[in-house]
Protein backbone atom coordinates (compact mmCIF):
# COMPACT_ATOMS: atom_id res chain seq x y z
CA UNK A 1 0.00 0.00 0.00
CA UNK A 2 3.21 2.30 0.20
CA UNK A 3 3.23 3.47 -3.13
CA UNK A 4 -0.95 4.73 -3.45
CA UNK A 5 0.56 6.60 0.14
CA UNK A 6 3.62 8.06 -2.34
CA UNK A 7 0.35 8.52 -4.83
CA UNK A 8 -1.70 10.07 -2.31
CA UNK A 9 1.01 12.95 -1.50
CA UNK A 10 2.06 13.15 -5.09
CA UNK A 11 -1.66 13.93 -5.80
CA UNK A 12 -2.33 16.26 -2.60
CA UNK A 13 0.67 18.62 -3.75
CA UNK A 14 -0.58 18.48 -7.67
CA UNK A 15 -4.14 19.46 -6.24
CA UNK A 16 -3.14 21.92 -3.95
CA UNK A 17 -0.67 23.70 -6.68
CA UNK A 18 -4.04 23.67 -9.28
CA UNK A 19 -6.05 25.17 -6.58
CA UNK A 20 -3.94 28.19 -5.89
CA UNK A 21 -5.80 30.14 -9.49
CA UNK A 22 -6.14 33.42 -7.48
CA UNK A 23 -9.73 33.25 -9.45
CA UNK A 24 -10.82 30.73 -8.16
CA UNK A 25 -12.12 32.80 -5.19
CA UNK A 26 -15.21 34.70 -5.21
CA UNK A 27 -15.75 38.63 -5.66
CA UNK A 28 -16.42 40.18 -2.35
CA UNK A 29 -19.11 41.94 -4.15
CA UNK A 30 -20.32 39.18 -5.36
CA UNK A 31 -20.08 37.04 -1.97
CA UNK A 32 -21.64 39.66 -0.19
CA UNK A 33 -25.45 40.55 -2.42
CA UNK A 34 -25.97 36.71 -2.62
CA UNK A 35 -25.74 36.43 1.26
CA UNK A 36 -27.95 39.19 1.62
CA UNK A 37 -30.25 38.19 -0.88
CA UNK A 38 -30.25 34.75 0.26
CA UNK A 39 -30.66 35.42 3.77
CA UNK A 40 -33.29 38.50 3.52
CA UNK A 41 -35.39 35.16 2.15
CA UNK A 42 -35.41 33.51 5.65
CA UNK A 43 -38.66 34.40 8.09
CA UNK A 44 -35.70 35.95 10.55
CA UNK A 45 -34.30 38.19 7.58
CA UNK A 46 -33.65 40.64 10.05
CA UNK A 47 -30.14 39.86 10.08
CA UNK A 48 -27.07 41.70 10.80
CA UNK A 49 -25.43 43.24 8.18
CA UNK A 50 -21.31 41.39 8.36
CA UNK A 51 -20.04 45.11 8.60
CA UNK A 52 -22.14 47.62 10.60
CA UNK A 53 -21.11 50.96 12.03
CA UNK A 54 -22.88 51.38 15.35
CA UNK A 55 -21.47 53.68 18.28
CA UNK A 56 -20.04 50.58 20.21
CA UNK A 57 -18.36 49.65 16.55
CA UNK A 58 -16.71 53.15 16.92
CA UNK A 59 -15.85 53.22 20.56
CA UNK A 60 -14.24 49.34 19.95
CA UNK A 61 -11.80 50.90 17.27
CA UNK A 62 -8.61 51.39 18.68
CA UNK A 63 -7.62 53.95 16.21
CA UNK A 64 -10.40 56.14 17.82
CA UNK A 65 -10.00 55.54 21.50
CA UNK A 66 -7.53 58.52 22.14
CA UNK A 67 -9.59 60.92 20.10
CA UNK A 68 -12.66 59.71 22.20
CA UNK A 69 -10.26 60.56 25.35
CA UNK A 70 -9.39 64.00 24.58
CA UNK A 71 -13.03 64.57 23.71
CA UNK A 72 -13.91 64.04 27.21
CA UNK A 73 -11.12 65.80 28.87
CA UNK A 74 -12.21 68.82 27.18
CA UNK A 75 -15.65 68.74 27.76
CA UNK A 76 -14.69 68.03 31.40
CA UNK A 77 -11.99 70.79 31.63
CA UNK A 78 -14.53 73.18 30.21
CA UNK A 79 -16.71 72.77 32.43
CA UNK A 80 -14.87 72.77 35.61
CA UNK A 81 -13.01 75.73 34.21
CA UNK A 82 -16.48 77.63 34.00
CA UNK A 83 -17.46 76.69 37.28
CA UNK A 84 -14.52 77.43 39.26
CA UNK A 85 -14.68 80.96 37.17
CA UNK A 86 -18.57 81.33 38.12
CA UNK A 87 -17.29 80.41 41.78
CA UNK A 88 -14.94 82.85 42.28
CA UNK A 89 -16.18 85.63 40.65
CA UNK A 90 -19.03 87.83 41.53
CA UNK A 91 -20.55 88.81 38.27
CA UNK A 92 -23.46 87.69 36.13
CA UNK A 93 -23.99 84.52 34.34
CA UNK A 94 -22.36 84.33 31.20
CA UNK A 95 -24.70 84.38 28.36
CA UNK A 96 -25.59 81.04 27.50
CA UNK A 97 -23.96 80.04 24.50
CA UNK A 98 -23.06 76.89 22.56
CA UNK A 99 -20.97 74.88 24.70
CA UNK A 100 -17.23 73.49 23.26
CA UNK A 101 -17.75 70.09 22.40
CA UNK A 102 -16.82 67.99 19.39
CA UNK A 103 -19.96 68.30 17.88
CA UNK A 104 -19.25 72.61 18.05
CA UNK A 105 -19.47 74.48 14.76
CA UNK A 106 -16.68 76.23 13.34
CA UNK A 107 -18.01 79.54 15.18
CA UNK A 108 -18.24 78.05 19.06
CA UNK A 109 -17.13 80.30 20.86
CA UNK A 110 -16.13 79.92 25.16
CA UNK A 111 -19.01 81.18 26.99
CA UNK A 112 -16.49 82.75 29.83
CA UNK A 113 -14.25 84.66 27.33
CA UNK A 114 -12.97 87.91 28.16
CA UNK A 115 -15.32 89.74 26.61
CA UNK A 116 -18.26 88.36 28.38
CA UNK A 117 -16.56 89.06 31.97
CA UNK A 118 -16.83 92.16 34.17
CA UNK A 119 -14.15 93.49 35.74
CA UNK A 120 -12.74 91.74 38.51
CA UNK A 121 -10.75 93.80 41.44
CA UNK A 122 -11.08 92.08 44.17
CA UNK A 123 -9.48 88.90 42.97
CA UNK A 124 -6.41 90.60 40.99
CA UNK A 125 -4.57 87.12 40.81
CA UNK A 126 -7.16 85.17 38.75
CA UNK A 127 -6.23 86.78 35.55
CA UNK A 128 -8.67 85.85 32.63
CA UNK A 129 -5.50 83.88 31.06
CA UNK A 130 -5.64 82.01 33.98
CA UNK A 131 -8.56 80.47 33.23
CA UNK A 132 -8.25 76.93 31.72
CA UNK A 133 -9.32 78.11 28.39
CA UNK A 134 -9.75 75.15 25.50
CA UNK A 135 -8.71 77.36 22.66
CA UNK A 136 -5.16 76.48 21.98
CA UNK A 137 -6.12 72.71 22.07
CA UNK A 138 -9.09 72.85 19.66
CA UNK A 139 -9.60 74.93 17.48
CA UNK A 140 -12.10 73.85 14.71
CA UNK A 141 -11.48 75.50 11.46
CA UNK A 142 -14.05 76.74 9.87
CA UNK A 143 -14.66 74.00 6.49
CA UNK A 144 -16.70 75.24 3.62
CA UNK A 145 -20.16 72.96 3.50
CA UNK A 146 -18.90 70.24 0.82
CA UNK A 147 -21.59 71.22 -2.29
CA UNK A 148 -22.43 67.89 -3.51
CA UNK A 149 -22.09 66.91 -7.26
CA UNK A 150 -25.14 66.39 -8.39
CA UNK A 151 -25.43 62.89 -10.21
CA UNK A 152 -27.36 62.26 -13.11
CA UNK A 153 -29.53 59.64 -12.74
CA UNK A 154 -27.83 56.58 -15.17
CA UNK A 155 -29.90 56.11 -18.18
CA UNK A 156 -32.80 53.47 -18.00
CA UNK A 157 -33.03 50.86 -20.43
CA UNK A 158 -35.83 49.01 -21.92
CA UNK A 159 -35.74 45.23 -21.33
CA UNK A 160 -38.76 43.33 -22.69
CA UNK A 161 -39.90 40.40 -20.28
CA UNK A 162 -42.28 37.38 -21.30
CA UNK A 163 -43.22 35.05 -17.82
CA UNK A 164 -45.02 31.90 -18.83
CA UNK A 165 -47.04 29.91 -16.54
CA UNK A 166 -46.22 25.81 -16.51
CA UNK A 167 -47.04 23.03 -13.77
CA UNK A 168 -45.32 23.80 -11.03
CA UNK A 169 -43.78 27.27 -11.52
CA UNK A 170 -42.99 30.27 -13.73
CA UNK A 171 -40.72 30.73 -16.59
CA UNK A 172 -38.82 34.21 -16.81
CA UNK A 173 -36.93 35.44 -20.14
CA UNK A 174 -36.08 38.68 -20.60
CA UNK A 175 -33.84 40.32 -23.43
CA UNK A 176 -30.45 41.64 -22.42
CA UNK A 177 -29.09 44.71 -20.64
CA UNK A 178 -28.15 46.65 -24.02
CA UNK A 179 -27.90 50.51 -22.21
CA UNK A 180 -25.18 52.31 -21.73
CA UNK A 181 -24.73 52.07 -17.85
CA UNK A 182 -22.10 49.88 -15.67
CA UNK A 183 -24.15 46.79 -15.41
CA UNK A 184 -23.92 44.52 -12.14
CA UNK A 185 -26.76 41.79 -12.19
CA UNK A 186 -30.06 41.18 -12.30
CA UNK A 187 -33.33 41.16 -10.62
CA UNK A 188 -36.87 40.03 -10.81
CA UNK A 189 -39.31 41.41 -8.37
CA UNK A 190 -42.78 39.78 -7.97
CA UNK A 191 -45.81 40.64 -6.72
CA UNK A 192 -49.33 40.26 -6.26
CA UNK A 193 -50.91 42.92 -7.63
CA UNK A 194 -50.17 45.28 -10.46
CA UNK A 195 -47.56 47.07 -8.61
CA UNK A 196 -43.32 46.99 -8.85
CA UNK A 197 -41.60 50.07 -8.28
CA UNK A 198 -38.54 50.25 -10.49
CA UNK A 199 -36.35 50.13 -7.07
CA UNK A 200 -34.71 47.96 -5.07
CA UNK A 201 -34.98 47.20 -2.15
CA UNK A 202 -38.40 46.40 -3.17
CA UNK A 203 -41.81 48.80 -2.45
CA UNK A 204 -44.81 48.72 -2.56
CA UNK A 205 -45.57 45.27 -1.88
CA UNK A 206 -43.54 43.74 -4.24
CA UNK A 207 -41.13 41.07 -2.90
CA UNK A 208 -37.58 39.80 -4.02
CA UNK A 209 -38.76 35.75 -5.23
CA UNK A 210 -35.12 34.55 -4.74
CA UNK A 211 -33.37 32.74 -7.77
CA UNK A 212 -33.37 35.42 -10.20
CA UNK A 213 -29.77 37.57 -9.12
CA UNK A 214 -27.85 36.89 -11.83
CA UNK A 215 -24.14 38.66 -12.37
CA UNK A 216 -24.10 37.60 -16.04
CA UNK A 217 -25.34 39.92 -18.72
CA UNK A 218 -25.76 36.92 -21.23
CA UNK A 219 -28.13 35.16 -18.66
CA UNK A 220 -31.72 36.29 -19.63
CA UNK A 221 -33.82 33.51 -18.04
CA UNK A 222 -34.90 32.20 -14.42
CA UNK A 223 -37.61 30.75 -12.85
CA UNK A 224 -40.03 31.08 -10.30
CA UNK A 225 -41.21 27.98 -8.42
CA UNK A 226 -42.01 29.38 -4.90
CA UNK A 227 -45.31 30.04 -5.90
CA UNK A 228 -49.39 28.82 -5.65
CA UNK A 229 -50.95 27.36 -8.40
CA UNK A 230 -54.03 29.50 -9.84
CA UNK A 231 -52.61 32.64 -8.52
CA UNK A 232 -51.79 35.47 -10.87
CA UNK A 233 -48.67 36.84 -10.07
CA UNK A 234 -46.73 40.03 -11.89
CA UNK A 235 -43.27 40.28 -12.24
CA UNK A 236 -40.66 43.13 -13.53
CA UNK A 237 -36.94 42.21 -14.11
CA UNK A 238 -34.69 44.70 -13.79
CA UNK A 239 -30.95 45.69 -14.19
CA UNK A 240 -28.75 47.42 -11.14
CA UNK A 241 -25.42 48.88 -11.82
CA UNK A 242 -22.97 48.24 -8.09
CA UNK A 243 -24.84 50.81 -5.82
CA UNK A 244 -28.63 49.27 -6.39
CA UNK A 245 -29.13 51.85 -8.85
CA UNK A 246 -31.67 50.58 -11.49
CA UNK A 247 -30.39 51.15 -14.97
CA UNK A 248 -32.29 49.28 -17.05
CA UNK A 249 -36.06 48.05 -16.74
CA UNK A 250 -39.14 45.76 -18.23
CA UNK A 251 -42.79 46.39 -17.95
CA UNK A 252 -45.11 44.40 -15.51
CA UNK A 253 -46.05 41.14 -17.15
CA UNK A 254 -48.23 38.35 -14.96
CA UNK A 255 -48.47 34.50 -15.44
CA UNK A 256 -50.50 31.91 -13.34
CA UNK A 257 -48.94 28.27 -12.80
CA UNK A 258 -50.55 24.98 -12.06
CA UNK A 259 -49.90 22.59 -10.00
CA UNK A 260 -47.30 19.93 -10.94
CA UNK A 261 -48.69 17.37 -13.51
CA UNK A 262 -48.22 13.43 -13.07
CA UNK A 263 -46.89 11.46 -15.47
CA UNK A 264 -48.84 7.90 -14.29
CA UNK A 265 -47.15 4.75 -13.53
CA UNK A 266 -43.17 4.36 -14.17
CA UNK A 267 -42.36 0.52 -15.74
CA UNK A 268 -38.92 -1.24 -15.05
CA UNK A 269 -38.22 -4.29 -16.06
CA UNK A 270 -34.98 -5.80 -17.52
CA UNK A 271 -33.97 -6.24 -20.64
CA UNK A 272 -30.56 -7.72 -22.60
CA UNK A 273 -28.89 -4.49 -22.36
CA UNK A 274 -29.55 -3.82 -19.08
CA UNK A 275 -32.71 -2.23 -16.85
CA UNK A 276 -35.53 -0.19 -19.03
CA UNK A 277 -37.68 2.06 -17.55
CA UNK A 278 -40.69 3.25 -19.65
CA UNK A 279 -42.96 5.90 -19.33
CA UNK A 280 -45.92 8.19 -20.49
CA UNK A 281 -44.39 11.31 -22.76
CA UNK A 282 -44.71 14.67 -21.25
CA UNK A 283 -47.54 16.53 -22.78
CA UNK A 284 -47.47 20.10 -21.23
CA UNK A 285 -45.78 22.16 -24.42
CA UNK A 286 -41.55 22.70 -25.05
CA UNK A 287 -41.66 25.97 -23.50
CA UNK A 288 -42.18 24.12 -20.00
CA UNK A 289 -39.91 21.29 -20.50
CA UNK A 290 -36.07 21.02 -20.54
CA UNK A 291 -35.21 17.63 -19.37
CA UNK A 292 -36.71 14.29 -18.48
CA UNK A 293 -34.40 13.26 -15.48
CA UNK A 294 -34.55 9.44 -14.61
CA UNK A 295 -33.85 9.96 -10.75
CA UNK A 296 -32.81 6.82 -8.82
CA UNK A 297 -31.69 6.35 -4.72
CA UNK A 298 -30.91 3.22 -2.97
CA UNK A 299 -32.08 5.11 0.50
CA UNK A 300 -35.10 7.78 -0.68
CA UNK A 301 -38.58 6.42 -1.42
CA UNK A 302 -38.88 9.62 -3.35
CA UNK A 303 -36.08 10.71 -5.32
CA UNK A 304 -36.09 13.92 -6.72
CA UNK A 305 -33.50 15.49 -9.03
CA UNK A 306 -33.75 18.72 -7.37
CA UNK A 307 -33.30 17.49 -3.98
CA UNK A 308 -29.78 16.11 -4.95
CA UNK A 309 -30.40 12.57 -5.21
CA UNK A 310 -28.44 11.21 -8.22
CA UNK A 311 -29.89 10.46 -11.82
CA UNK A 312 -29.60 7.71 -14.70
CA UNK A 313 -30.19 10.12 -17.78
CA UNK A 314 -31.44 13.39 -18.34
CA UNK A 315 -32.98 13.17 -22.11
CA UNK A 316 -33.70 16.61 -24.05
CA UNK A 317 -36.36 15.33 -25.84
CA UNK A 318 -40.23 15.51 -24.89
CA UNK A 319 -40.78 12.50 -27.29
CA UNK A 320 -38.68 9.85 -25.70
CA UNK A 321 -40.81 7.36 -23.44
CA UNK A 322 -37.91 4.91 -22.49
CA UNK A 323 -34.85 4.03 -21.62
CA UNK A 324 -32.07 1.22 -21.20
CA UNK A 325 -29.99 2.09 -18.13
CA UNK A 326 -26.84 -0.30 -19.15
CA UNK A 327 -25.80 -3.24 -16.40
CA UNK A 328 -23.34 -2.27 -13.94
CA UNK A 329 -23.28 1.42 -14.56
CA UNK A 330 -25.64 3.03 -11.74
CA UNK A 331 -27.75 0.40 -10.92
CA UNK A 332 -25.89 -2.57 -9.53
CA UNK A 333 -27.27 -6.01 -9.37
CA UNK A 334 -28.69 -7.13 -6.30
CA UNK A 335 -29.58 -3.75 -5.11
CA UNK A 336 -32.95 -2.51 -4.82
CA UNK A 337 -33.63 0.86 -5.99
CA UNK A 338 -36.40 4.09 -5.91
CA UNK A 339 -36.77 5.26 -9.71
CA UNK A 340 -39.54 7.98 -10.96
CA UNK A 341 -39.24 9.87 -13.98
CA UNK A 342 -39.14 14.27 -13.56
CA UNK A 343 -39.87 16.37 -16.09
CA UNK A 344 -37.10 19.52 -14.87
CA UNK A 345 -37.57 22.83 -16.35
CA UNK A 346 -34.43 24.45 -15.68
CA UNK A 347 -32.77 27.32 -16.70
CA UNK A 348 -29.13 28.50 -15.32
CA UNK A 349 -30.37 30.08 -12.58
CA UNK A 350 -32.76 27.24 -11.11
CA UNK A 351 -35.26 24.88 -12.00
CA UNK A 352 -38.90 23.60 -11.35
CA UNK A 353 -40.61 20.26 -10.96
CA UNK A 354 -42.97 20.15 -14.04
CA UNK A 355 -44.68 16.44 -13.67
CA UNK A 356 -43.08 13.33 -12.81
CA UNK A 357 -44.52 9.41 -12.80
CA UNK A 358 -44.82 7.68 -9.56
CA UNK A 359 -42.20 5.96 -7.82
CA UNK A 360 -40.75 2.61 -8.79
CA UNK A 361 -39.26 0.06 -6.71
CA UNK A 362 -37.28 -2.47 -8.29
CA UNK A 363 -34.29 -4.95 -7.48
CA UNK A 364 -31.71 -5.07 -9.79
CA UNK A 365 -31.59 -9.03 -10.74
CA UNK B 1 -4.95 20.41 4.71
CA UNK B 2 -6.81 23.79 5.06
CA UNK B 3 -9.70 25.24 2.85
CA UNK B 4 -10.10 28.61 1.83
CA UNK B 5 -11.51 29.74 5.28
CA UNK B 6 -9.19 27.88 7.52
CA UNK B 7 -10.66 24.15 8.65
CA UNK B 8 -10.93 22.47 5.25
CA UNK B 9 -14.26 20.49 6.97
CA UNK B 10 -16.86 21.66 9.09
CA UNK B 11 -17.42 19.63 12.09
CA UNK B 12 -20.18 17.00 11.64
CA UNK B 13 -21.98 18.13 14.84
CA UNK B 14 -21.80 21.52 14.26
CA UNK B 15 -23.00 21.48 10.55
CA UNK B 16 -26.08 19.46 11.70
CA UNK B 17 -27.01 21.78 14.00
CA UNK B 18 -26.76 24.70 11.95
CA UNK B 19 -28.63 23.01 9.19
CA UNK B 20 -31.40 22.20 11.48
CA UNK B 21 -31.71 25.95 12.60
CA UNK B 22 -30.95 27.05 9.28
CA UNK B 23 -34.75 26.49 8.04
CA UNK B 24 -35.61 29.49 10.10
CA UNK B 25 -32.62 30.87 11.23
CA UNK B 26 -31.22 33.31 9.22
CA UNK B 27 -27.62 33.30 11.62
CA UNK B 28 -27.55 29.95 10.86
CA UNK B 29 -27.60 29.67 7.04
CA UNK B 30 -24.99 32.57 6.90
CA UNK B 31 -22.76 30.46 8.94
CA UNK B 32 -23.45 27.63 6.64
CA UNK B 33 -23.53 29.97 3.69
CA UNK B 34 -20.24 31.57 4.54
CA UNK B 35 -18.07 28.33 4.98
CA UNK B 36 -19.15 26.78 1.70
CA UNK B 37 -19.34 29.64 -0.74
CA UNK B 38 -15.48 30.00 -1.17
CA UNK B 39 -15.74 26.23 -2.07
CA UNK B 40 -18.57 25.53 -3.83
CA UNK B 41 -17.62 28.39 -6.21
CA UNK B 42 -14.40 27.03 -6.09
CA UNK B 43 -15.43 23.47 -7.30
CA UNK B 44 -18.07 25.48 -10.12
CA UNK B 45 -15.27 27.77 -11.48
CA UNK B 46 -12.70 24.95 -11.90
CA UNK B 47 -14.55 23.35 -14.16
CA UNK B 48 -16.36 25.85 -15.79
CA UNK B 49 -13.83 28.53 -16.24
CA UNK B 50 -15.77 31.68 -16.49
CA UNK B 51 -16.65 34.06 -13.67
CA UNK B 52 -19.53 34.99 -14.55
CA UNK B 53 -21.05 31.74 -15.28
CA UNK B 54 -19.63 30.79 -11.47
CA UNK B 55 -21.36 32.89 -10.35
CA UNK B 56 -24.59 31.79 -11.43
CA UNK B 57 -24.36 28.25 -10.88
CA UNK B 58 -23.35 29.16 -7.17
CA UNK B 59 -25.80 31.66 -6.52
CA UNK B 60 -28.32 28.89 -8.32
CA UNK B 61 -26.75 26.01 -5.64
CA UNK B 62 -26.86 28.14 -2.45
CA UNK B 63 -31.34 29.25 -3.69
CA UNK B 64 -31.38 25.51 -3.97
CA UNK B 65 -30.57 24.71 -0.47
CA UNK B 66 -32.01 27.57 1.10
CA UNK B 67 -35.68 26.46 -0.70
CA UNK B 68 -34.70 22.21 0.45
CA UNK B 69 -34.35 23.88 4.07
CA UNK B 70 -36.47 26.03 4.50
CA UNK B 71 -39.41 23.42 2.79
CA UNK B 72 -38.03 20.77 5.68
CA UNK B 73 -37.02 18.66 2.20
CA UNK B 74 -33.12 17.84 3.64
CA UNK B 75 -32.96 13.88 4.45
CA UNK B 76 -29.49 14.15 3.53
CA UNK B 77 -26.83 13.32 6.62
CA UNK B 78 -23.71 14.91 4.77
CA UNK B 79 -25.28 18.88 3.82
CA UNK B 80 -21.71 19.65 2.40
CA UNK B 81 -21.77 16.43 -0.20
CA UNK B 82 -25.11 17.46 -0.72
CA UNK B 83 -24.45 21.03 -1.56
CA UNK B 84 -21.48 19.76 -4.29
CA UNK B 85 -24.09 16.64 -5.35
CA UNK B 86 -26.51 20.22 -6.48
CA UNK B 87 -23.48 21.63 -7.20
CA UNK B 88 -22.24 19.07 -9.99
CA UNK B 89 -25.63 18.70 -11.25
CA UNK B 90 -26.16 22.44 -12.16
CA UNK B 91 -22.29 22.23 -13.57
CA UNK B 92 -23.54 19.26 -16.27
CA UNK B 93 -26.70 20.92 -16.97
CA UNK B 94 -25.08 24.30 -18.09
CA UNK B 95 -22.47 22.39 -20.00
CA UNK B 96 -24.77 19.98 -21.45
CA UNK B 97 -27.95 22.50 -21.97
CA UNK B 98 -27.00 23.10 -25.83
CA UNK B 99 -26.56 19.91 -27.17
CA UNK B 100 -29.28 18.08 -24.52
CA UNK B 101 -27.61 15.09 -25.19
CA UNK B 102 -28.05 12.14 -23.21
CA UNK B 103 -25.80 10.71 -20.35
CA UNK B 104 -25.28 8.54 -17.81
CA UNK B 105 -24.96 9.71 -13.77
CA UNK B 106 -21.19 10.06 -12.83
CA UNK B 107 -20.17 11.38 -16.38
CA UNK B 108 -18.38 14.65 -15.39
CA UNK B 109 -15.44 14.61 -17.61
CA UNK B 110 -14.68 18.40 -17.22
CA UNK B 111 -13.45 18.13 -13.71
CA UNK B 112 -10.87 15.45 -14.24
CA UNK B 113 -9.77 16.78 -17.59
CA UNK B 114 -9.73 20.10 -15.54
CA UNK B 115 -7.36 18.41 -13.08
CA UNK B 116 -5.21 16.86 -15.16
CA UNK B 117 -4.27 20.19 -17.31
CA UNK B 118 -3.92 21.72 -14.14
CA UNK B 119 -1.09 19.51 -12.89
CA UNK B 120 2.31 20.70 -13.32
CA UNK B 121 4.27 17.72 -13.31
CA UNK B 122 4.71 16.70 -16.75
CA UNK B 123 4.73 12.88 -16.13
CA UNK B 124 1.54 12.91 -13.52
CA UNK B 125 -0.36 15.26 -16.15
CA UNK B 126 0.43 12.35 -18.74
CA UNK B 127 -0.70 9.59 -16.91
CA UNK B 128 -3.52 11.57 -15.81
CA UNK B 129 -4.42 11.92 -19.33
CA UNK B 130 -3.94 8.24 -20.05
CA UNK B 131 -6.98 7.20 -17.71
CA UNK B 132 -10.74 6.43 -18.12
CA UNK B 133 -12.34 9.32 -17.55
CA UNK B 134 -14.48 7.84 -14.46
CA UNK B 135 -10.88 7.40 -12.73
CA UNK B 136 -9.46 10.95 -13.55
CA UNK B 137 -13.28 11.78 -12.03
CA UNK B 138 -12.43 10.03 -8.82
CA UNK B 139 -9.10 11.65 -8.83
CA UNK B 140 -10.19 14.54 -9.05
CA UNK B 141 -13.06 14.73 -7.20
CA UNK B 142 -10.44 13.83 -4.19
CA UNK B 143 -7.05 15.79 -4.50
CA UNK B 144 -8.45 18.66 -6.58
CA UNK B 145 -11.78 19.54 -5.06
CA UNK B 146 -10.13 18.17 -1.97
CA UNK B 147 -13.41 16.62 -0.81
CA UNK B 148 -13.78 14.38 2.10
CA UNK B 149 -15.08 10.48 1.15
CA UNK B 150 -18.39 11.44 2.29
CA UNK B 151 -19.12 14.21 0.50
CA UNK B 152 -17.11 12.90 -2.57
CA UNK B 153 -19.36 9.74 -2.18
CA UNK B 154 -22.48 11.80 -1.95
CA UNK B 155 -21.51 13.70 -5.75
CA UNK B 156 -21.25 10.27 -7.38
CA UNK B 157 -24.59 9.02 -5.49
CA UNK B 158 -22.94 5.69 -4.06
CA UNK B 159 -21.95 4.50 -0.61
CA UNK B 160 -18.29 5.41 0.87
CA UNK B 161 -17.27 1.74 0.75
CA UNK B 162 -17.91 2.27 -3.34
CA UNK B 163 -16.29 5.11 -3.02
CA UNK B 164 -12.90 3.71 -1.59
CA UNK B 165 -12.74 0.74 -3.65
CA UNK B 166 -13.05 3.15 -7.27
CA UNK B 167 -10.47 5.18 -5.86
CA UNK B 168 -7.95 2.68 -5.08
CA UNK B 169 -8.82 1.41 -8.44
CA UNK B 170 -7.58 4.76 -9.79
CA UNK B 171 -4.66 4.75 -8.11
CA UNK B 172 -3.64 1.53 -9.49
CA UNK B 173 -4.63 2.44 -13.01
CA UNK B 174 -2.70 5.61 -12.13
CA UNK B 175 0.55 4.05 -10.89
CA UNK B 176 0.04 1.69 -13.70
CA UNK B 177 -0.11 4.33 -16.18
CA UNK B 178 2.85 6.43 -15.15
CA UNK B 179 5.16 2.54 -15.18
CA UNK B 180 3.91 3.04 -18.53
CA UNK B 181 4.91 6.33 -19.16
CA UNK B 182 8.46 5.54 -17.95
CA UNK B 183 8.48 2.45 -20.40
CA UNK B 184 7.72 5.01 -23.29
CA UNK B 185 9.90 7.77 -22.44
CA UNK B 186 13.12 5.18 -21.75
Amino acid sequence: MQPDRDLDRLLSAAGSRARLDRDAAPDRDFAASLRDSLLAQLPDGSHEPRVGWSLGTLFRLPRLVPLAAAAVLLLVSVAVGRDLYVALGDHPTPTPSPSPSLEATPTVEPSFSAEARPSVSFLPVVEPTAMPVPEPTVKPTPKPTPKPTPVPPPPMAVLSLAATGCPGGVVLDWSPYEGGGAFNHYLTLRNTSESIPKAYPPQGGAVDPGGTYSANISTTSAVDAEISASVTYYYRTMAFNADDGVIGASAITSAVASPVSSLGTLSVGTVAEGTKLAWTSFAGGDGCFTWYKLAYSESNPTPSYLGGDPYLAALGDPSTTSYVSPTGEALVSGHTYYIRVQVIRATDLGGFLVAQTDVATYTVP
Amino acid sequence: MDGPDGASRMDRDRERTLVDRARSDAAAFGELYDFYLPRIYGFVYRRVQERSVAEDLTAATFQRALETLRHREFRNDAFGGWLYRVAANAVVDHVRRGSRLTYLDGTDGSSGDAFAAAVEGLDLRAALERLAPAHRQVLALRFYDDLSADEASTVLGCSRATFAVRLHRALAALRGAMAQEATDAA
